[in-house]
């Protein structure tokens, strides 16, 4: 069957963790990359807080959408396995770290490049950096463990009825 | 200083729903894990009637209401702004309200699934170290609380993505210090 409401819900959630996960990689390796190499430091300061800003607004975003679909799928699945609850755990530390990472540390680095390039910027930006790879490769470890549940065998084993 | 003083109080309401929810979420969890509503029912067959009909309701919104208030407190230590806190957290809170219900009918059926064929061995456990009828009621409460903390955790689940959203509108409709220039220019 082309529809399904467990296919819509499984479509938002697989476009949400591409969205999270290709923003901050994008971001990462060839934003900030380019930025360093092409802007002078006042430009690329200017770029970079408002790419902080809407980039925060756009994974946050995409991590709430993943935990509503998320938790429609647990629902679909019709058990919580041992690989699901850690999962589930991953997920919740992902979101901390984000919050943190966008509503901390991007919030100084807004506050404090207001009037310009800040001492204090470059170590915000060297762990905001940080953080974002940590989120990263938390997701890319989620992505793993989901397909350990679906495609490895690992997940609810179903009846069949059919 | 009253933003102070308004945060302090908001911290004083947070602080108290969450002991609010932990004592009814506990009580009920007992109650309907022992079946001790029998007890309700002969000392007050009006009120024990109703107690039966809600108090798995009950449970359940307090379970969701503790889950939300825990993701709240969690998440809102890492904004930095301490004005977006709070606002944050009163916009949380409001939202909380309105999707708790709702949202422990969820957290309930997602609670509900299982894990695996382990609970008949904690059973046999608890009959064999305590007696039958003890291990009975104790293999009862266990589930009930497992019940209990999994609708916590689901439920803070959820609040963590609200608190995300609630960060992600509250920065967006913040005053912006862009300057005009920076803005495109209108058209003629």
């Amino acid at each position: 069957m082309l529809f399904s409401w467990r296919m819509l819900v499984l479509f938002i959630h697989v476009s949400s963790v591409i969205v999270a996960l290709g923003g901050s990689l994008f971001s990462t390796f060839a934003l900030t990359p380019i930025l360093a190499q092409e802007l002078d430091p006042a430009t690329r300061l200017k770029v970079a807080r408002r790419v902080i800003r809407r980039l925060g607004a756009i994974v946050l975003t995409a991590l709430a959408i993943l935990v509503a679909t998320g938790l429609l799928n647990v629902m679909y699945m019709g058990g919580v396995t041992p690989l699901l609850a850690i999962k589930l755990v991953l997920v919740a530390i992902v979101i901390l770290l984000a919050l943190y990472q966008y509503g901390s540390v991007g919030a100084r680095i807004w506050r404090h490049s207001a009037a310009g390039p800040d001492s204090i910027v470059g170590p915000l930006q060297a762990r905001f950096r940080a953080i974002g790879l940590t989120v990263g490769t938390l997701v890319l470890i989620i992505v793993y463990l989901s397909l350990g549940l679906t495609r490895a065998g690992l997940g609810i084993q179903l009846p069949d009825i059919g | 200083m009253a933003s102070r003083d308004r945060d302090r109080r908001l911290r004083r309401v947070i602080r108290w729903l969450t002991a609010l929810a932990i004592v009814v979420g506990f009580l009920t969890t007992m109650i309907y894990a022992s079946g001790a509503h029998l007890a309700i029912r002969y000392a007050n067959p009006e009120f024990g009637a109703w107690w039966d009909t809600h108090q798995f309701a009950i449970m359940e919104a307090s379970a969701s209401a503790l889950g939300l208030l825990i993701a709240m407190r969690c998440a809102s230590r890492l904004v930095e702004n301490a004005d977006t806190r709070r606002r944050a957290k009163v916009l949380s809170l409001l939202i909380s309200a309105v999707i708790a219900i709702p949202l422990s009918h969820a957290v309930a059926s997602i609670a509900r699934l299982g894990w695996d064929g382990d609970s008949a061995r904690i059973r046999d456990f608890l009959q064999a170290v305590a007696d039958y009828g003890v291990g009975n009621i104790l293999d009862k409460l266990v589930i009930g609380v497992v019940y209990f903390l999994k609708s916590v955790a689901f439920a803070a689940l959820a609040g963590l993505a609200l608190y995300a959203i609630v960060v992600v509108i509250l920065v967006g409709i913040e005053k912006s210090d862009i300057v005009p220039e920076q803005h495109e220019a209108p058209l003629p």
